[in-house]
């Protein structure tokens, strides 16, 4: 999985602990989101893009490998 | 679990298995049983050393106003909850293998001691883990 998310947020000026509050995370989540290294649920896809007023797809960005 | 009550939880958990241990250990001292006070003393150690992570965590979480539990840290403990339990089985038989030079509190002991380092074990490493499926 690849994502935008480091790039977003530094587009709305947000730390991740800004960014894990806003979401109701812990920081360490945010991190692991945006190295690509987390697989989050559809509900947490959906709550950080609620947050950052964008869909899914312009922050997570599934390739047909990570499908399969 | 909120964070106050997890953060108290873990404290009074953790002073009374202090205390615990303090009054066991000296009334083994004092019937003589010094080898078994140590031995549980060492236990306790590292025991309370485990809790002393989680409760310095929770502590910092709690000053901080950060959930202690969010989607991913659920997930890995679910997982060390797994692995933990599929290793302690090994532990558990190992330790029937040896059970003829061990008593049945010891065994009980070095089972249970077993089953709380291999998830401990077992969640540091899955929380480092990249790409939890």
């Amino acid at each position: 999985m690849k994502t935008k998310l480091k790039e977003l947020r530094a587009r709305f000026n947000l730390t991740q602990e800004q960014l894990a509050q806003k979401v109701g995370v812990r920081r360490e989540t945010i991190v692991f989101l945006e190295k690509g290294e987390y697989n989050p649920s559809l509900k947490l896809a959906a709550k950080v893009a609620r947050v950052l007023d964008l869909t899914i797809e312009e922050i997570f960005i599934f390739e047909d490998r990570d499908l399969e | 679990m909120n964070n106050k009550f997890k953060f108290i939880f873990l404290l009074i958990t953790s002073l009374s298995m202090l205390i615990g241990t303090i009054y066991v250990s000296t009334q083994l001292f004092s019937l003589g049983n010094n080898t078994e006070a140590i031995v549980l003393i060492l236990v306790m150690i590292v025991i309370v050393g485990i809790l002393s992570v989680f409760i310095k965590k929770s502590y910092q979480d709690l000053q901080s106003g950060i959930p202690s539990d969010d989607e991913r840290t659920k997930k890995v403990r679910m997982y060390a909850a797994g692995y933990g339990y599929f290793v302690s089985l090994y532990v558990w038989l190992v330790l029937l293998a040896f059970h003829k030079y061990l008593d049945s509190d010891d065994l009980l002991m070095f089972g249970l001691l077993g089953m709380v380092i291999s998830f401990y074990v077992s969640w540091l490493l899955l929380n480092r883990k990249k790409d939890l499926a």
